[in-house]
């Protein structure tokens, strides 16, 4: 008898040590997929200057079937260039009208990606910057603009800025 | 005889445990999955290294509690629970930052963590987090049953196995484990203690997503007065987590990594009640991992 009433013990026990340790809501960091932009330049342009825009909405970069979004942040803005060379280089881009940075260099300055936080060719705005976090965080559309200049003429073919915005959102599981 | 009589429905019982302590550390590795399909390679190494030193130091716990290897057929069933502690140096870990931001670094949750971290960079007052732990405990579970066989020259086997099929979203689990264990004792017998020495080698698998193997060589020794037996051993070990997945973020790569247990050594020290063919035994294991070990055994 003694040895059943330990064996039952030890049944009741085993199980109980695991059970109703995880956290009901605990918060995933969600690195999306990067905001990507990319204004194509005009073939054989001879004025100049350039500009587009595209738009993005933070809650078509995640799985909303499975996570509710609570937040968002942005943790980088990069600008970089493909195709010939454009010689000199300037223009700026907007978030939502708000003026987010002013880049200025060599076109092959940028063929490596040049990033918001550390570039020597890049300057920033508060204004755009915090644009930009609130409608992360508020999850409403974000139209990135870029408006610019170069100097060679005409432009070749296959050339192109691209933005990309690097955004993290936090979410739980629903 | 009576006690005989009661061994198959006390296993039926004994495994009814293993079973359900199995089902709900597969519910923990579900929530896993989930979880660690946001990270990528670089990021995944910190959250879950913990669940690799303490799910490890658990796969190489409660293999052979006995040096005396009796002469002549035996076989015995046992079931096994172990339980690494949870300090709290495994619920945080320091994570590189996005690149530029300064700091270069911050320390944020582990998958046992509360709050995930979060860094602002001093330039831009842009900010990054670490995702919050998701298991709230003190201790890491693990159940098994396994069986004794033997012996042949001294030798006896250790046989572990507990798995669970594949049901809907849910992939099976397998653990299972191959040890021997001998005598070294029976040449020295003028030494006033049971010795022997053991290998062990077990491997547990998650679906296609994570895959632990561990492996134990050692030295076992126990003495024993009337029913009461104490035992001891100082034991290398190696194990390590293989991680495979594919991030939810299309743009990260796949995954897949390997991660090494923190334990590399283990000193044991135990107790064991043994009466006919019932026996109860403990231990406590010290290494970078504290670890303990408990279980019943029927046979002789």
């Amino acid at each position: 008898m003694k040895t059943r009433l330990l064996a039952l013990l030890v049944v009741a026990t085993l199980p109980l040590m695991a059970f109703n340790c995880i956290t009901d809501s605990f918060t995933i960091a969600l690195n999306l997929k990067p905001f990507n932009g990319t204004v194509r330049l005009t073939q054989g342009g001879n004025t100049g200057t350039y500009g587009g825009s595209f738009t993005v909405s933070p809650d078509s970069m995640f799985d909303s079937n499975t996570y509710t979004l609570d937040g968002a942040s942005v943790y980088d803005v990069t600008i970089g260039t493909a195709g010939p060379d454009l010689g000199q280089v300037a223009g700026d881009v907007y978030v939502n009208n708000a003026h987010l940075l002013h880049y200025a260099g060599k076109w092959t300055d940028f063929t490596t990606p040049q990033s918001l936080i550390n570039s020597p060719f890049i300057t920033r705005y508060s204004a755009g910057v915090n644009i930009l976090i609130q409608s992360v965080v508020k999850g409403t559309p974000i139209t990135f603009s870029v408006a610019g200049t170069e100097t060679v003429k005409p432009v070749p073919a296959g050339c192109s800025l691209i933005a990309l915005a690097y955004v993290q959102a936090y979410g739980h599981k629903k | 005889m009576e006690t005989l009589r009661r061994v198959p429905r006390l296993c039926s019982l004994a495994a009814a445990a293993c079973t359900l302590l199995f089902l709900a550390a597969m519910g923990h590795a579900q929530s896993l999955q989930s979880t660690l399909q946001q990270f990528s390679a670089t990021d995944v190494k910190g959250y879950v290294q913990p669940m690799g030193d303490l799910f490890g130091a658990n796969m190489n716990a409660g293999i052979f509690h006995d040096a005396e290897i009796k002469p002549g057929f035996h076989l015995s069933l046992e079931i096994v629970g172990m339980a690494s502690m949870v300090g709290d140096n495994q619920k945080t870990y320091t994570v590189t930052s996005p690149a530029g931001f300064n700091p270069a670094t911050f320390q944020t949750a582990t998958m046992f963590g509360g709050k995930g971290g979060v860094v602002t960079d001093a330039g831009t007052g842009f900010t990054y987090r670490g995702s919050d732990g998701f298991i709230n405990t003190t201790v890491v579970p693990l159940a098994a049953p396994q069986i004794i066989i033997g012996n042949i020259y001294g030798t006896r086997a250790l046989i572990r196995f507990v798995a669970t099929p594949s049901v809907s979203n849910f992939p099976k689990a397998t653990l299972w484990g191959l040890g021997i264990q001998h005598s070294v004792s029976q040449y020295f017998p003028v030494i006033p203690l049971d010795v022997a020495a053991h290998v062990f080698y077990n491997k547990f698998t998650f679906g296609d997503l994570i895959n632990f193997t561990g492996t134990s060589i050692g030295v076992d020794a126990s003495k024993g007065w009337s029913i009461l037996r104490v035992h001891g051993g100082l034991a290398w070990e190696k194990s390590s987590m293989q991680a495979t997945y594919t991030p939810t973020n299309t743009s990260i790569p796949a995954v897949d990594i390997t991660m090494n247990g923190a334990n590399n050594f283990r000193a044991t020290i135990g107790l064991g009640l043994h009466i006919v063919f019932f026996s109860i035994f403990a231990d406590a294991n010290f290494g970078s991992v504290t670890n303990y070990s408990a279980g019943i055994g029927f046979g002789g």
